[in-house]
This record gives C-alpha cells, sequence and structure tokens, in this order.
C-alpha cells in the first residue's frame, strides 16, 4: 500500500467534480473551515511538521456527517489546541469513490487535500452500526490497513468515539484505541500522548506502537482493543473478556464532563456552502435524561442528567447566530422540554430572534399548552408538524416500556393543537417491543383513528377546517440494545415484524393518515451489530471486500447478502438477536463501565415485566449507579 | 412574475422604503463547485454575519430580498457578476463592500457596490449578453473551428424535455487575446431571451470531435462580463 504525498487539489480535477452528484462535497473551503498555514508552510519547506495532524473521519456522506454535533465540537476544540491541526473527511458516495478508484487517487481530507495515510492521527465518529463497513471504505481508499494489528509505526494512530462505541466489539480490531464517553476532556488528552509519540520518532528513543498504546490504556476512559482478549464457550457464549495483563484495567469507565457550562463549545461552526441534513446551527442544552424509557439506550448511556446554564446559552445563541449567518437554530436535547430553565431561556432568545428573522427548531419536545405557545412564537414560518413518540399502542405496553405518557395526555395536547390550528401530526411508535401482543399492535391503528376523530370534533366545533388533515403513523423495530433493560430479551423475528406491519396497513387506510414503516431488513442487521463480539470482524471484512458499503442507506443494503456471509463464517442471526439472554450470559460489553449498574437494569427489567412504570430521577433516585460521577442531576443542591 | 419581483411589489405595496445596492462581485476557488442556489444561501448568510440590514420578504416564509443578474453554473467561476440587494436602511457603498467582505466565505468577494435605488428595470432583465474565459489544453483550436460552423446543433435539456437547438446564432464573438494556444474569449447571448450556457458549447466540440471528452470538462470557464443593450451595441453591466 503506497501512500504518496501530493500536494494541491488532491488528484480530482474539474472533470470529476462534474460527474459527481454535488461536488460539494469534496471541495471544502467553506466559512469556519479552518487553515492553518504554518502547518502547510512547514511541510512545504521541510517535507514535515511538527504539529499532530489529525483527521476527523465521518463514515457516511458529508451531509450527514456536517450535521453531527461531535465534529462541530471536536473539530473547533482540537484546532484551538497548540500544535495541533484537525481536518475533516467523510465518506465519498458511490460515484466518487469509483472515481478514485479509477484514477487510483486516495481519499484525502477536505481542509488541505492530504491522503488520509499521511496523517498522524485518523478520528472515526461512530454514530450508528451501519456505518462500520464505510470506516472500511475510508480506511481502504485512504490507503490504511484494516486492523490495528497490521499497523506499524509507520502508519496513523486510529481511534473511535461516538455512541455506539459502548458495544464496537465487531469493529474493536479496526482501532487502536477507542474513547468510550464524552470526548471534550480525554481527546486533549489523548493529543498529548500521541504528540508525544510523533516528536519520540525524532529523538534517539523512539516510542514503539506497544509503548504507546500500553500508556494510552492508563487514561481514563480509553480502551485499548489489542489489551483485552475474548473467550468463548463452546456453544459460541462467551466466557470472558479480560485485559491481557494485570497493568490493564480490567474496566474501562466511561468519561463525562462534569460542568457543561465551562466546556469549551464552538460558536464559529464551519458553516457548509451546500444544504446538509440539519441545515442550521445547534445550541445544546443539556446531556443526559433521566426519563428512563427502557427500550431507550441513549436514555441509559449518558446519563446523569447535566444542564448548561441559561446565561451560557443564551451568549452562545447569539454568538452562533452572528458567526454563522444561520437563520434556524436548534435547541438540542434528548427532550428539550425538560430543560428546567426554558421558559427563562425562550424569553431570551425569542423577540431579538424574531427581529433577526431567525427561527427556533425545537425537536424532542413534548406538547403541552407550554411548548405549542412556545412554537407559535418562535418560528417565523407556518406551523409545522407536531411530533408525538408513544411509542407503543397500549397503555400495558406503555408502561412496560416506562414511556411516561398516557393516551390522555396525547388526546389533550392534541384537542390544544387542533384548536390552535395545527393540523400535521406524525406519530411515532415501535414494533417488537418486548411482551407485545396482537392487542398492543392493534392499539396503534386504534390511537391514530381516535386521533382522526378527535380533529373533526374540534374542527365541527371551532368551524376552522382550512387545510387538511394529515396524520402519520410511522413504524421503526424495535432493538434490544446494550445497556438498556432490555439487554437480556430476543428481538422480534422479521416475519413477525412483517405481518404486524401488514395488520396495520389493513387497518390505516383513511384518506387522512400515512402509514410509512421502517425497513425490517436493516433492523434485522443493526440487531447483529449492535449486541456482536469481535467474531463479527472478518464478517463485514468479508461483506465490504465484496462491495457491501453504506449499509444504512435502504438502496446499497442487502440482508439476504450480509446473512449469506455470517453463515459461512459458522455465525447466525438466531444466535446474536433471537435469543434471550441468561441473566448471568457474558456479554460483549461487560469490559465496558457504561456508569449504570448490571443490577439496577435487572431491577428495571424485572419492573418492565411486571408492568411497573418507574419515575424519572427527580424527585428520588433510582439508584442507576450514575450518581458515582458525582455530577449533575444526582447531586443538584435542592 | 419572477418569485423575487412578485415579493418586491408586495413589499411595495405596504409603502415600506427600500434602498437597492448593486453588489459587483467575483467567485473562484472550491466555492466555484456550488450551484445558483447554494450561492444565493451563501450571499444570505454572508449578509447576515455582516449585520447588513437587508429587507425580507412579507409572507408566511420570509426571504431577504435578492436577485441576481443571471445565474452561475456549477463549476463556473466569474470575475464580473452582479447581484442586487434590498436594505431597509441606506449604507454607505465602500463600507458594504468591507462588511461584506469581512463575513464572506473564501472566494466569494464583493468588487463594488453601487446605490441603485429607484431604478425601475430588474437586473435579470438588462442582461443580454456575457463574456467568457475558457482555459484549458486545445480549446482555442476547438472553439476556432466551431465557430466557422454555419449550424452548431445541440440538445438541451429543460423541463424533463430534450430540445434540439442550434448555438450558432447565440455566439456572438470568439477571441484569443494571447495567441492561438492560450485561452480563449467568447462572447454570447445571456438572459431570458436566449442564453448559451458554456458547458454547452463545450458538449458540441465533443460532439464534433474537436475535444475529447474529459479536456471539455477539466476546461476552466470563468465569467468575464455582462452586458446589456443589443448586439453588437453592448454596454458593461456596471456601466449601465
Amino acid at each position: 500500500m503506497k501512500c504518496d504525498r501530493p500536494t494541491g487539489n488532491g488528484g480530482v480535477e474539474r472533470a470529476d467534480l462534474l460527474r459527481v452528484e454535488n461536488p460539494a462535497r469534496y471541495t471544502g473551503g467553506e466559512w469556519g473551515g479552518v487553515i492553518k498555514e504554518e502547518v502547510l508552510l512547514d511541510i512545504q519547506n521541510t517535507g514535515r511538521t511538527d504539529y499532530l495532524r489529525f483527521v476527523f473521519c465521518f463514515p457516511d456522506i458529508y451531509e450527514i456527517g456536517m450535521s453531527n454535533l461531535a465534529l462541530i465540537i471536536l473539530y473547533g476544540l482540537l484546532n484551538r489546541l497548540p500544535g495541533v491541526y484537525c481536518e475533516r473527511s467523510f465518506s465519498p458516495w458511490k460515484d466518487m469513490d469509483q472515481i478514485l478508484r479509477e484514477r487510483d487517487i486516495p481519499l484525502f481530507s477536505l481542509e488541505t487535500q492530504t491522503p488520509l495515510c499521511a496523517f498522524d492521527v485518523l478520528g472515526f465518529s461512530l454514530q450508528y452500526e451501519m456505518c462500520y463497513t464505510n470506516v472500511l471504505q475510508m480506511l481502504d481508499l485512504g490507503r490504511v490497513p484494516f486492523l490495528a494489528s497490521e499497523r506499524d509505526e509507520s502508519h496513523p494512530i486510529v481511534i473511535a468515539g461516538g455512541p455506539v462505541v459502548f458495544n464496537s466489539e465487531p469493529v474493536a480490531d479496526l482501532f487502536d484505541m477507542i474513547v468510550i464517553g464524552e470526548a471534550e476532556e480525554v481527546l486533549v488528552e489523548i493529543t498529548e500522548l500521541l504528540k508525544e509519540y510523533k516528536h519520540s520518532k525524532e529523538s534517539d528513543a523512539p516510542l514503539s506502537r506497544r509503548e504507546l498504546l500500553l500508556s494510552a490504556a492508563e487514561i481514563d476512559g480509553v480502551y485499548v482493543p489489542s489489551l483485552y482478549r475474548t473467550c468463548y464457550e463452546p456453544d459460541g457464549r462467551i466466557r470472558s473478556v479480560l485485559p491481557v495483563n494485570e497493568h490493564v484495567p480490567e474496566k474501562i469507565r466511561k468519561r463525562i464532563i462534569h460542568d457543561l457550562s465551562s466546556c469549551f463549545f464552538p460558536t464559529n461552526p464551519i458553516v457548509p456552502h451546500t444544504r446538509i441534513v440539519h441545515d442550521r446551527s445547534y445550541l445544546e442544552l443539556f446531556r443526559g435524561c433521566s426519563r428512563g424509557c427502557r427500550f431507550c439506550q441513549a436514555g441509559f448511556l449518558y446519563r446523569p442528567v447535566r444542564e448548561r446554564d441559561v446565561e451560557t446559552l443564551s451568549r452562545q445563541a447569539f454568538e452562533l447566530e452572528q458567526n454563522t449567518g444561520y437563520d434556524e437554530m436548534g435547541l438540542l436535547s434528548l427532550s428539550t422540554g425538560d430543560y428546567s430553565r426554558l421558559p427563562r431561556l425562550a424569553d431570551a432568545l425569542v423577540e431579538p430572534f424574531r427581529e433577526t428573522h431567525t427561527s427556533l427548531s425545537l425537536p424532542s419536545m413534548r406538547v403541552d399548552s407550554f411548548s405549542l405557545d412556545l412554537m407559535e412564537r418562535v418560528s417565523d414560518t407556518r406551523k409545522s408538524g407536531l411530533t408525538f413518540a408513544p411509542e407503543a399502542g397500549t397503555q400495558r405496553l406503555r408502561d412496560v416500556i416506562n414511556k411516561g405518557v398516557t393516551e390522555q395526555d396525547i388526546m389533550d395536547a392534541l384537542e390544544l393543537a387542533f384548536e390552535g390550528g395545527w393540523t400535521r401530526v406524525k406519530l411515532y411508535f415501535m414494533l417488537g417491543l418486548p411482551t407485545e401482543t396482537m392487542e398492543d399492535v392493534i392499539g396503534i391503528a386504534d390511537m391514530a383513528l381516535k386521533i382522526e376523530k378527535l380533529y373533526f370534533r374540534v374542527a365541527a366545533r371551532t368551524g376552522q377546517r382550512k387545510r387538511r388533515l394529515e396524520i402519520g403513523v410511522s413504524t421503526s423495530m424495535f432493538i434490544p440494545k446494550p445497556f438498556t433493560p432490555f439487554q437480556w430479551e430476543k428481538q422480534d423475528t422479521r416475519e413477525s415484524l412483517m405481518s404486524k406491519q401488514k395488520v396495520l396497513a389493513d387497518r390505516l387506510r383513511s384518506r387522512n393518515i400515512k402509514y410509512s414503516w421502517h425497513d425490517p431488513d436493516s433492523s434485522v442487521w443493526e440487531t447483529v451489530m449492535a449486541r456482536g463480539d469481535r467474531r463479527l470482524t472478518p464478517v463485514i471484512l468479508d461483506g465490504y471486500r465484496e462491495g457491501l458499503f453504506f449499509d444504512a442507506w435502504d438502496d446499497c443494503f442487502s440482508l439476504r447478502r450480509w446473512i449469506e456471509i455470517l453463515d459461512r463464517h459458522g455465525l447466525s442471526v438466531d444466535f446474536y438477536s433471537y435469543r434471550e439472554r441468561a441473566e448471568d450470559e457474558v456479554f460483549p460489553w461487560d469490559h465496558i463501565d457504561a456508569g449504570v449498574k448490571r443490577e439496577y437494569l435487572l431491577r428495571e427489567r424485572d419492573r418492565a415485566l411486571r408492568g411497573l412504570v418507574t419515575p424519572p430521577c427527580s424527585p428520588g433516585c433510582r439508584a442507576c449507579g450514575a450518581s458515582e460521577f458525582g455530577s449533575g442531576v444526582c447531586h443538584a443542591s435542592g | 412574475m419572477l418569485q423575487a419581483d412578485r415579493e418586491r411589489r408586495m413589499t411595495m405595496q405596504e409603502k415600506r422604503q427600500e434602498y437597492t445596492f448593486r453588489l459587483r462581485f467575483e467567485r473562484k476557488g472550491a466555492i466555484v463547485y456550488t450551484g445558483h442556489l447554494d450561492l444565493m444561501r451563501a450571499f444570505e448568510r454572508t449578509l447576515r454575519r455582516a449585520e447588513i440590514p437587508v429587507m425580507y420578504s412579507r409572507g408566511y416564509n420570509p426571504r431577504p430580498l435578492m436577485v441576481f443578474a443571471l445565474p452561475l453554473g456549477v463549476g463556473i467561476a466569474t470575475v464580473d457578476d452582479y447581484a442586487d440587494v434590498s436594505l431597509r436602511d441606506p449604507i454607505d457603498t465602500n463600507e458594504l463592500v468591507r462588511l461584506f467582505n469581512l463575513k464572506s466565505p473564501p472566494g466569494l468577494r464583493a468588487i463594488s457596490v453601487r446605490d441603485v435605488t429607484g431604478e425601475k428595470a430588474s437586473i435579470m432583465s438588462l442582461v443580454s449578453a456575457a463574456s467568457y474565459r475558457l482555459e484549458g489544453p486545445g480549446i482555442g483550436q476547438a472553439i476556432r473551428n466551431i465557430a466557422k460552423l454555419e449550424r452548431i446543433p445541440a440538445i438541451k435539456h429543460a423541463k424533463g424535455k430534450e430540445t434540439q437547438t442550434d448555438l450558432r446564432p447565440l455566439l456572438f464573438e470568439t477571441d484569443t487575446p494571447e495567441g492561438r494556444d492560450g485561452p480563449v474569449e467568447i462572447l454570447v447571448k445571456a438572459g431570458s431571451a436566449g442564453n448559451l450556457r458554456p458547458d454547452l458549447l463545450l458538449s458540441a466540440c465533443v460532439e464534433f470531435s474537436l475535444l475529447d471528452q474529459r479536456t471539455a470538462q477539466n476546461t476552466e470557464v470563468t465569467r468575464t462580463g455582462l452586458f446589456g443593450g443589443k448586439y453588437p451595441d453592448l454596454t458593461r453591466l456596471g456601466e449601465l
């Protein structure tokens, strides 16, 4: 594998850019992009630089990657560190992928068109399991050997972070280091170590890769996969995941930021030239969620709840608005309505933003009179749709999953909304939840039909029926994710899910209701990846070599081909997805400590099966284990 | 009637004072690979960052009032282009240039600004011709040869339909100011009454085997001027 270091345009020519869909994905040069001239001068003059060259790799296309808050934060953070230069690279879409292969051009960074193999560090952001094959695509095109064990001192260090790393065993062998949890602090510690490693190469006593990795494993929150061995039982279950020696920690505990208000947050992010998925600036209100919906992995991974104070947020909001020129700002969190100072924040922003024609978007809001009023005030544009996530069709099943919302709550909110002139409603549900029966499935259709009736009742009373009612019902598939009370459950089979979909489609034939569903095929594979172990690495490598990537894109994904490959390796979906786990079974992720205790998850599982709801953290602690971090809602006064 | 004009009329009907400034601008480098809508967004965000008091349209979805003289295709640079921007308050023209350039993305730069408040004609209706510089190996020979033809048939894709057109009447002049092997300057018809896109001319060169496909696509295209009037009596838009 050769790594030339061309300068200039990386070898891609005008003719190539005009042949691909949306060439702005590959050109960089955006407002807010960071060009460190001193690094370029160093390289021009001496062929090298003392700067640690980091490339943030997002294994999906530009429009998705640039919408990712982690990229925005870490790009800003790394570029503020002395002696570090962070650039970006994304998965090239199939058209550009083909051009790079045909013309023998290595995948490059957007800022300086440097091939990935010429960087000191590649940092992958793993946002969803279905991106694993795109990690391989980027390494392949970037001319970096796939496996950590195939790389030596001449190759970049490849690291990963993001929500899926809480079980990244199926791709663990690709990475030298994996950052568990929030990266703002630990990444700084890692770059210090990597600078030392880089500079030692010029000295009499260069550090070996092995020495580097041993030091890295001593940093809290850094998982070095090559320092752990997985042993299996004869029946395929895991016996143990153990460190290779006593200096390596048995468990890797996630890192969190204790004080969000004083933590770095960039208010001058990159503003892309081209339209991206979330074409707006972001204000991050808080991390974590105390509701404890039992299917929701994020709700357990990001504990404890930590808020940014309202002064910090309003300062950041005005800076963002002024620095980016975006006309929309998203208030981001797992449950925006739970931000304790939302009314104050809204008061601070609404009027000034109206002046400048900036609208606020409020994803993850529960609908009630406060939020309806707020939505009316914050949006310059006409009434958008309202979104509800009851997740299950009957109260019994909503109690099982601890979704603290009743049908009455939803009907009350919708009555207000219909009176206020809203006519578009989206409802999100999950199929295949633990204990689900056909009655629960039919309950989904019943709820949608009741909402339709409610609308006509309100319309008859108020006499307003200007626009057509649109009810969108959407179902996705439940996936028993690690670190949730349902991690022991099996997934519903593809056949069963498809028959449930059909039942719903038959019942939702009203002209006012549109039913859409998520493809069960990709959910089947997502579950295998989410629950998988290191035996899946050769499967993923084979799939990629046979042309499977962009698995997150339905038209690129083929479950049939993946299952063929899985078969060839003597593994099965039955083993990973369709099997309830014994309470004492060792999980592939048991050496990762996400902060929530196994006993707590078991307790919650037991309550779920008995149909008992568990109220949110405050008031009253549920002893999930997150209080051990010593910050956030667990230790709030009052 | 164009959307922008309709919004402008609505605004005028409400008797709100507005000030119109004509920005002459250039674009080069990476930002060349954006389409017209993306370029408009880049303008909008630049004006917002610069806190220039842009006038917004009325209605459900207020947009900044901006009109571009002639859309720029993906991959085409420009050194002489124009956009009219409506402001709520008057502003010093030099200050407008300075503020814009402080906040514009790399490659997008305002060259000068003229106050055109009260001028009736829409900037789009003024445009009748455009000049482009084409640079690349063999381009001089190819354009000279194609200009000798009496007809240059080409297929135009518009609104999902393919139509046969003749490019020859749209090609006014060609010139090689730096000698036979240097870049070519072409002067072509532009605007709503007939428009020659340089990429169509390059494709025609490929059709007539005067250039190979890759060379044609690698030819650098830069818009060098926009003109009003009736050929051959053309006046640069900046001097109208």
